[in-house]
């Protein structure tokens, strides 16, 4: 499925979660969220819990804290 | 002129007033006149097995009652599936999976709950279970049941809760359904049930909105998901979700129906405030989250039952998978042992999955040993405390190829361990991959242009480079699921013995070919080995701590064996590059800088032991300088003393001694003893051994001598 992380597209496996899409994007934002320095927020500038589960087409930003 | 003063000055007040009017309708808390009714609606979604903070969640709800008319308490759906205490609830050989979760929703109050996916994970005998266990209902309403094939009975799609002055709250459930049809679970478990769309669902089921004061939709489907169903469907008073783990601070509305969702894991409590008039017709709704690591209240009775379930976490975990005379140890023979799992369980075939290989990353292996004696639950929880799920690819023998290689790429060491093949990476003398070799376990070659079902978990799936066929498939089964389940079920405690415990595996290496060329260093006349580093001197592990004493002036040199390459040999007859120290040395890419300290003969010997005992990859876990050399007494697998000798001489116990070791290290080897001083080279590992490596100009076989002797 697609998910985009900063408007760019990432291609995921089905029934990924929030942290598979970010670790696909990037390793370095992924440890910078899990040391609490970011945030993921959706389109709607909600946080997202790393664990939380993805359907395709939805839209991530990962945004400072 | 005064009466125009006067009237101004009476707008000025009705305008105050009215300003005043409006802040107050705005604030639901103010809104409460003589006649209106407020209900609190407290929600948690996404708990995942949290159970730490019930006693706070049921401490609020009684908190509440008094302040306000009525207060209802629900789960926005996925209760189980993240937790041990709950996921492995087999006490005394009865499955109890999830029992601890309902019980804890009974004591706390809860009142309804809706199916999330992850309520099917356990199978459909233990839903039935904890449906029946459940003193609240658990609703679904997008979901048929066909009794004659499936186990659970089907479910209420709602619940009507009358509340104060007779307020009438009708509340829905529906969950997210995949393109497969499927809810996000493993389909396995899914037989004789039929899930349909939810927002159609949501439709057809408006009319409660009619029958009822206000209509309330709990929607395990995703924050996104929540709204297009409130934009779709009117009558919608309130949708609570879940399945996104979003944390919804300030809930908005859309087509009148408020949005909201309190993250996971119980690290909130939404709060909503729903204001209806005399006519018991709803004029305001408004929500909040509560942080509940900030609530300093407890509900007692909860409190304890929860910790009565946390106290079971020993029986949980010491339940006995198998036993074993000698440990299972190192990365090669644990990481078989895990993807074995993957290979051979009868959890992937019942899916529909013939997994042809399977892949574990090492960091993802985090003990170095497990026995001997019991394998328990808990042992395989430390082995792989994660939780990942395993996900399902197909891929060709050349895209299996070049992943392999730019796993290698990531630290210039192995890293994958594989279940049905073997590999070898091929590098020139600087390190550049060449090619792959892929053999199946009898040595024969994998065939070029075939696909394979292969399986990945979680993090290799997201954090590693490679390409694919298909886009990938979560299984929701859990690797350390799989692997209890492959021990208690699949392998035979023999097997599990002579295969795993009893052998070293080596699945993988790297073979260093010549070609490639840079600074010539130094020339070998000997191959430079670390094949079999835990378990004798190794060739590359001398080398070092030669050029340790040598550079440093010190009593003992030392390198420690978890941070060489895994399998490399370096061929003999060759030179030396700069970049080739990179494929026997691992902590050379982590800019690693040498201490030395001052210790006792006895605390020399102390942080030996010390050391080879923690990581209990091997007996061997220190290399040491050609002056040196000790012996490992082994009491069956147990190190029992180390005895280490300078220039055949063993150490005085009271004497002085320096002793030079990789700086990230020293920390570990000093735990075990009371260094008299220590300080660190500002000279790089790296460094200091191509000076030594200049200086000497040729390795010759002095670094093959056998240094360390295990005496059984």
């Amino acid at each position: 499925m697609k998910v985009k992380v900063n408007k760019k597209t990432i291609e995921i496996f089905k029934g990924a979660q929030v942290k598979d899409v970010i670790r696909k994007y990037s390793l370095e934002e992924y440890k910078k969220i899990k040391n609490n320095e970011k945030l993921v927020n959706d389109q709607n500038g909600n946080i997202i819990m790393l664990n939380g589960e993805l359907s395709g087409n939805e839209e991530l930003f990962i945004v400072e804290k | 002129m005064i009466d125009l003063k006067l009237k101004n000055y009476l707008s000025l007040i009705l305008i105050l007033i009215l300003i005043v009017s409006g802040i107050m309708i705005l604030n639901t808390d103010m809104v409460k006149a003589e006649n209106n009714t407020q209900i609190v609606i407290l929600h948690t979604n996404d708990e995942h097995g949290s159970i730490d903070n019930f006693a706070k969640i049921a401490a609020l709800k009684k908190q509440y009652q008094k302040e306000y008319d009525d207060v209802i308490l629900l789960s926005g759906g996925d209760i189980f599936s993240g937790n041990p205490v709950v996921d492995e609830y087999v006490i005394e050989g009865e499955n109890l999976r999830g029992k601890p979760m309902i019980d804890l929703m009974n004591e706390a109050g809860y009142q309804v709950s809706v199916l999330g996916n992850h309520e099917f994970d356990y199978g459909q005998a233990r839903l039935k279970a904890n449906m029946e266990f459940a003193e609240f209902p658990m609703v679904l309403a997008n979901l048929e049941v066909d009794p004659s094939e499936a186990d659970i009975n089907q479910p209420d799609p709602y619940t009507s809760i009358e509340s104060a002055n007779g307020i009438n709250l009708n509340f829905l459930g529906v969950i997210e359904v995949q393109d497969s049809g499927y809810p996000s679970t493993m389909p396995v478990n899914l037989y004789g049930l039929k899930f349909l769309d939810p927002t159609k669902t949501v439709k057809k089921f408006s009319y409660l909105k009619d029958e009822g004061d206000a209509f309330i939709v709990l929607g395990h489907v995703g924050h996104n998901w929540s709204q297009k169903i409130a934009k779709d469907v009117d009558n919608i008073d309130l949708v609570i979700g879940g399945h996104s783990h979003t944390v919804v601070e300030k809930p908005t509305k859309i087509n009148n129906a408020l949005i909201t969702q309190s993250g996971s894991d119980q690290q909130y409590l939404g709060k909503i405030v729903l204001t209806f008039n005399e006519n018991n017709k709803l004029i305001n709704s408004s929500g909040e989250l509560i942080e509940l690591e900030n609530v300093k209240s407890s509900d007692q009775k909860v409190a304890k039952k929860i910790d009565s379930y946390n106290a079971d976490v020993d029986k949980i975990f010491s339940r006995k998978l198998a036993y074993v005379d000698s440990s299972i140890s190192g990365d090669s023979n644990l990481g078989a042992l895990m993807t074995d799992a993957l290979t051979n369980s009868l959890q992937f075939k019942d899916l529909g999955y013939d997994v042809d290989f399977g892949f574990q990353n090492t960091g993802g292996i985090r003990v170095g040993s497990i026995g001997p004696g019991d394998i328990t639950v808990g042992d395989i929880f430390e082995l792989e405390p994660f939780g990942n799920n395993i996900i399902m690819y197909k891929m060709t023998t050349s895209q299996i190829k070049d992943m392999l290689a730019n796993s290698y790429k990531r630290d210039n060491s192995i890293d994958l361990i594989p279940a049905g093949l073997k590999y070898n990476i091929i590098v020139n003398q600087t390190g550049d991959v060449k090619r792959v070799e892929l053999k199946d376990l009898n040595n024969k070659p994998i065939e070029e242009d075939k696909t394979f079902t292969v399986a990945h978990n979680q993090y290799v799936a997201s954090a590693y480079d490679f390409d694919t066929k298909t886009e990938g498939e979560n299984t929701y089964i859990r690797m350390n699921d799989s692997i209890i389940h492959y021990i208690e079920d699949v392998i035979s405690n023999d097997k599990l013995q002579s295969y795993y415990a009893n052998q070293e595996l080596n699945r993988t290496g790297v073979k260093i070919e010549k070609g490639g060329s840079g600074d010539k260093i130094a020339y070998t006349e000997v191959d430079i080995s670390t094949v079999g580093k835990a378990d004798h001197s190794v060739s590359a592990g001398n080398l070092f701590a030669d050029a340790v004493r040598s550079e440093l002036n010190v009593d003992v040199g030392a390198y420690p064996s978890d941070q060489l390459a895994t399998g490399a040999v370096y061929p003999a007859n060759s030179d030396l590059f700069d970049k080739s120290l990179n494929l026997l040395f691992s902590s050379f890419g982590y800019d690693n800088n040498i201490t030395v300290a001052t210790v006792t003969g006895s605390d020399l010997e102390k942080m030996l032991l010390g050391q080879a005992r923690y990581y209990g990859e091997g007996p061997v876990m220190t290399h040491v300088s050609s002056n040196v050399n000790y012996t490992v007494v082994m009491d069956q697998e147990d190190i029992k003393e180390i005895k280490v000798f300078i220039d055949g001489k063993r150490v005085d116990p009271n004497k002085e001694y320096t002793f030079g070791i990789n700086s990230y290290v020293w920390q570990y080897y000093a735990n075990a003893a009371d260094p008299l001083s220590s300080e660190t080279t500002s000279a790089t590992e790296k460094e200091i051994l191509v000076k030594y490596l200049k200086e000497i100009e040729t390795i010759n076989d002095s670094i093959l001598e056998e240094r360390i002797t295990i005496k059984k």
